[in-house]
């Protein structure tokens, strides 16, 4: 980027207060990400008793020794990756497409569609008849329930109009008049220039289905297709003990539920934070330039 | 309001076709996996028990409106809607404008590394869970947690504040919490709005004289203006059942106690303690559509009050 | 550029068809898929003695289970004496059980101690008198069967039985136990501290409360009781009397609206104001805080649940080497057993071998089979002494106090048909002697009035209803109340507790229940 003009004095000071501003925040925001870090690498036990602030006093891979322990990880990792990577894929493109098109104010009935589409963000049947609905499709304990049900991500389709409204027309118009037809404009022409968008979808949406352990409670019962949120939420539910039993049994051990839950965390957080800086060169400015004139 | 004619309706839909199939495609998933699902809305009028199977949503005795007075009548009702709708508010004021501030702010600073740190470190509170926060906010929150023993050494205060069992600390704890948690997440998605502001409009600016708080000012939010409407009026739509992208329900879940309840129940703690713990899923499905039909209330007085005011909307 | 996208496309699509092709496979073949359970798993029908295991599917509705398979010294066990293997399935959330019964996919059996009176239907699962009928396997060897028949048939609408609860004994049961004591809350203390600074161990209320009051000047930076997770004051408020003022043989009365309750909450409001017990303690809802502050040094009497392995954890997880803990007699009245079992074991209609599951049934309730999922292999883990109490071996012992190595030997914890006397054998036999006494002090004077557990209202119901609101007003001003800082915010906080009660319908829970006890107790005649 040129630089226009020498700084101003209020560019200097806007600059200072950035920075001072920015520099707080990176504190606030890693700080407590590697505390959680630094926790789950420490004994559990000893990590309850605090003042552990930089580094892990006492040493231990063995929090993240359960969630590592058999077979039945590599299979729920394998699971969650290509689930969580067709699922995106195919939401993204779905709901992508479904906002470019309703990003048209002249569509006909488009007063109605975003009317549907706005009552069915906000009333749901609750999840018995969701259940009853993905028997009825053949999609419980199959593979797919991960990819069919919620490729439509209604949050992202209003908020992709609002992208796709901003693109001028005169794009499209230049390129049917080439005789493209309305796929080949939308993929050749609108696709390559809504980066920012299309990556922000790809990490919101990600980021969910990489998450979501319901699906796999909820709509799998095969072992085979248990996926890696699912996984580690029932180790983390196991080293709690409950209080109302009336047959709990021995629990003195080193990890603490605590402990564990902090290596998920870092076990789901991990593959986002690497794959984040490869969508973060989509975020590019500029994209306009140059594309029409005249 | 103009109404076309017959024959113009036609001709416009035969010739939108492809762009019509698009919104077609959407509008029969949504009809199958959301629209027929709802029929199970009935379960809110119905004496509904689960030992009569799915089919029992249709053959369950009618009870009318016998939940909905449970819930309207039942003495906790005033504060768990005082509660919901005052922390979903705190949350928007304080919360909302965060995420578009830090964008353009972001957007404003030069490339480079220190941008792409502060920008991968602001987003690194939304991984972490609820849970973990609440399983380590003992620590630090308590009264002998750290931020209690560094105020005090710092003498800004000379007692401990209870954070944690404060009825009055809670919506400010939670309302700080939320935005340390979401503001670097949500921000991605404004980002991204501003980077598809044409260039040139800047680099006319600059030429004219403006500087940066008047590019910001006349330039980048006029330009996400829509952005910042539909998120806007969903998160008003929000106030009911939650805040911005989400429920409350987690954080009120887990970081309330019975110290603070009167200020941290809110109405999805309260259905799910009083309904779903106890397999009523019939109360539950009643409590929810009061919610749904209040939220979409929401969502269209204030979509047109946005068309009104700001002159976009969502539809 | 395309290219490109297309071959990761390409990649994605074989990588999810492989996939969907295990996933497909497998769900086929799996035992414990829905429907597919019925076809598999009637292929494998033995008689016990051929070899080969029936496996049975089996969904455990209780998220903390520290164990997710069917393996271990007792499994294997259950496995040579029913030829049945489990293939388990643990819940990782409450909702799941009501979407498994709603869209009747269950698995062949169900454990669960919640829901109970949903699983005993018949659309849902198999009564024990068709069960017998259909397999001719008998249950009547069960411990305690004609007791435990008649209250599992309180909770289904057609009275007939669907399970047998566990962790039941007959009041007859209770006289003759020899050690230990019934599972209640406790107060555990460390006693080196009262010995080190000269304090006399409390042994009534008004005691305890001048001891605190020492503890705290000689400890100032220790809080004298404190508290973690979900017990609280409940010690306490059953020492002033509280269990005895809900019923009184006649007549049931909500105990929150008792005199007995109202002189619990002026006590636990005097030791607030005494600077005694700390609210933000009270508040905190994760036990693991509590008990890491016990370990800590961070107080002095700790509440918690009587356990053998609760004792273990703090003294062995205690930081200061010098630290000893101790379980401190009960200071005023025993609780009032309302005891009509927990969890119960539900066969399916879903279920593809009725026989094994008839078999496993019956030999879990058995006094053999409950004995051998809590004692382990008899002759080998322990053997009857002349009192009837089991003594274990030395390996037994040790395992008994490291939970990694307890659960992954042994594993107790498919103790479908076991009665609380098992239990409680197997946790406190082999104890030392002096400790021992101190547990078993707490078995003094308890009574089990099972009506009262019997009439308790399923939660569905409209009393059910108002139980959940009554302990949800209850966990609110109960806070407010105890932790009121003068006389007057004491009585209104009060006044406002009882509103709320009123309100919520306390007096027609209140007949409900005096009905229904006398009822039960006509029918069953305690």
């Amino acid at each position: 980027m040129k630089r226009w003009l020498k700084k101003s004095a209020e560019d200097k000071i806007l600059d200072t207060i950035n920075y001072i501003f920015c520099a707080v925040l990176i504190f606030v925001t890693v700080y407590p990400f590697y505390y959680i870090f630094i926790i789950s690498l420490n004994e559990g036990l000893d990590a309850s008793f605090g003042g552990i602030y930089w580094f892990p006093r006492k040493f231990t891979l063995g929090n993240y020794r359960d969630f590592f322990s058999d077979i039945k990880w590599l299979r729920g990792l394998g699971i969650s990756v290509s689930a969580t990577a067709l699922g995106t894929l195919v939401s993204v493109l779905f709901t992508v497409l479904v906002a470019y098109a309703l990003s048209f104010r002249e569509l006909v009935h488009r007063k109605l569609y975003m009317t549907i589409i706005i009552v069915c963000m906000y009333f749901s049947g609750g999840i018995i008849p969701y259940y009853a609905l993905l028997k009825a499709l053949g999609l419980i304990n199959h593979y797919l329930v991960y990819i069919i049900p919620g490729a439509l991500n209604i949050f992202f389709i209003l908020i992709g109009i609002t992208f796709f409204e901003d693109i001028p027309g005169s794009l499209r118009e230049s390129a049917m008049m080439d005789g493209a037809g309305e796929l080949k404009v939308f993929s050749r022409i609108i696709l390559p220039i809504s980066k920012p968008f299309l990556a922000t979808c790809i990490l919101f949406i990600g980021v969910g289905k990489w998450n979501n352990w319901y699906d796999c409670t909820f709509f799998v019962q095969s072992k085979a297709l248990r996926n890696l949120a699912y996984l580690m939420m029932q180790v983390i539910n196991s080293t709690q003990v409950s209080a109302t039993s009336a047959m709990a049994g021995a629990s003195s051990s080193n990890t603490t539920t605590l402990s564990v839950q902090t290596a998920a965390m870092v076990v789901a957080a991990l593959p986002i934070l690497c794959i984040y800086p490869f969508l973060q060169k989509y975020f590019v400015t500029g994209m306009m330039v140059g594309s029409v004139k005249g | 309001m103009r109404r076309r004619k017959v024959g113009q309706h036609k001709s416009g839909f035969r010739k939108q076709l492809p762009l019509q199939l698009f919104v077609l495609a959407g509008i029969l998933y949504l009809s199958v996996f959301n629209i027929i699902p709802m029929a199970g809305l009935v379960m809110g009028f119905k004496d509904y028990k689960i030992t009569d199977g799915w089919l029992g949503i249709f053959t369950a005795p009618w009870v009318g409106l016998k939940f909905f007075r449970e819930f309207v009548t039942d003495f906790q009702f005033p504060v768990l809607v005082r509660n919901t709708v005052g922390i979903s508010l705190c949350k928007l004021i304080f919360t909302f404008p965060l995420p578009i501030a830090f964008a353009v702010m972001l957007s404003d600073m030069r490339r480079g590394w220190f941008r792409k740190l502060t920008q991968t470190a602001s987003y690194l509170p939304h991984f972490i869970s609820w849970v973990i926060i609440s399983g380590i906010s003992y620590q630090f929150l308590s009264s002998s947690g750290i931020l209690n023993r560094f105020l005090l050494a710092l003498h800004v205060i000379k007692k401990p504040i209870g954070f944690l069992t404060d009825a009055g600390m809670y919506w400010g704890l939670a309302t700080v919490l939320d935005m340390w948690k979401e503001t670097g997440w949500w921000a991605i998605v404004f980002l991204a709005a501003i980077m598809g502001i044409n260039m040139e409009m800047y680099e006319s600016a600059i030429l004219d004289g403006a500087s940066r708080l008047q590019r910001v000012r006349y330039i980048t939010l006029p330009s996400i203006k829509p952005t910042i409407v539909t998120v806007l009026i969903l998160a008003l739509g929000n106030l009911f059942g939650g805040g911005l992208g989400g429920s409350n329900f987690e954080q009120s879940y887990l970081l309330g106690n019975a110290m603070n309840s009167e200020a941290s129940g809110i109405i999805q703690t309260y259905v799910y303690d009083v309904g779903l713990a106890n397999g009523r899923y019939a109360y539950a499905a009643a409590v929810g559509m009061v919610q749904s039909v209040i939220s979409l209330i929401f969502v269209f007085v204030s979509n047109a009050a946005a068309k009104r005011t700001a002159g976009s909307s969502l539809f | 550029m395309r290219k490109k996208l297309s071959a990761y496309f390409l990649a994605i699509l074989t990588a999810a068809a492989l996939f969907s092709g295990c996933g497909g496979v497998s769900s086929e073949t799996a035992a414990g898929a829905g429907d597919s359970g019925e076809q598999a798993t009637k292929a494998s029908e033995s008689t016990g003695e051929s070899g080969e295991l029936s496996k049975l599917s089996i969904f455990i509705n209780m998220s903390w289970y520290p164990v997710d398979s069917f393996t271990g010294k007792i499994p294997d066990a259950i496995k040579a004496a029913t030829g049945t293997d489990l293939d388990v399935t643990i819940a990782t959330d409450s909702k799941q059980l009501g979407v498994m019964i709603a869209s009747g996919e269950l698995p062949d059996l169900v454990f669960s101690d919640t829901e109970i009176n949903e699983l005993s239907n018949s659309n849902v699962c198999i009564p024990l008198d068709e069960l017998a009928e259909m397999t001719g396997v008998s249950f009547e060897n069960a411990e305690n069967y004609d007791e435990r028949t008649r209250i599992a048939s309180t909770l289904s609408e057609d009275g007939r039985a669907y399970t047998l609860l566990n962790n039941y004994n007959s009041n007859e049961d209770w006289d003759k136990l020899k050690l230990g004591a019934q599972g209640q809350t406790c107060i555990y203390y460390r006693q080196d501290l009262l010995e080190a600074a000269g304090i006399e161990v409390p042994t009534n209320l008004e005691e305890f409360r001048n001891c605190l009051k020492e503890v705290k000047t000689a400890y100032p930076e220790m809080t004298p009781l404190g508290m973690g997770g979900y017990w609280k004051l409940q010690p306490i408020s059953i020492w002033t009397g509280v269990s005895q003022g809900k019923y009184d043989g006649k007549e049931y009365r909500y105990e929150s609206a008792t005199p007995e309750y109202k002189s619990f909450l002026k006590y636990a409001n005097s030791l607030y104001r005494d600077g005694l017990i700390s609210a933000e303690e009270y508040a905190n809802e994760n036990e693991e805080i509590g008990h890491q502050r016990a370990y800590n040094d961070g107080c002095v009497f700790y509440p918690w649940y009587l356990a053998n392995s609760n004792f273990t954890q703090l003294q062995s997880n205690a930081v200061s080497d010098s630290a000893k803990w101790a379980v401190l007699a009960p200071l005023g009245q025993p609780p009032l057993g309302d005891g009509k079992g927990w969890g119960g074991l539900f066969i399916s209609r879903n279920c593809g071998d009725v026989t094994a599951a008839a078999r496993l049934f019956a030999y879990l309730n058995s006094v053999e089979g409950g004995r051998t999922s809590m004692w382990g292999v008899e002759g080998d883990d322990w053997m009857l002494d002349e009192n009837g109490v089991p003594q274990f071996s030395e390996e037994f012992l040790e395992a008994r106090g490291n939970s990694e190595v307890w659960y992954s030997k042994y594993n107790t914890m498919f103790y479908f048909g076991a009665s609380a006397i098992d239990e409680i054998y197997m946790n406190y036999s082999g104890m030392e002697e002096d400790k021992l006494k101190e547990f078993s002090a707490y078995s003094k004077g308890f009574v089990n009035y099972p009506e009262l557990g019997i009439a308790k209202p399923s939660t569905t119901s409209e009393e059910g209803v108002i139980y959940t609101k009554l302990e949800d007003i209850r966990k609110k001003y109960e806070a407010k109340a105890i932790f009121s800082d003068t006389d007057e915010d004491f009585e209104s906080a009060c006044e406002e507790f009882m509103k709320a009660l009123d309100s919520a319908g306390i007096g027609t829970y209140n007949t409900y229940m005096t009905e229904q006890i006398q009822k039960v107790k006509q029918e069953f005649g305690f």
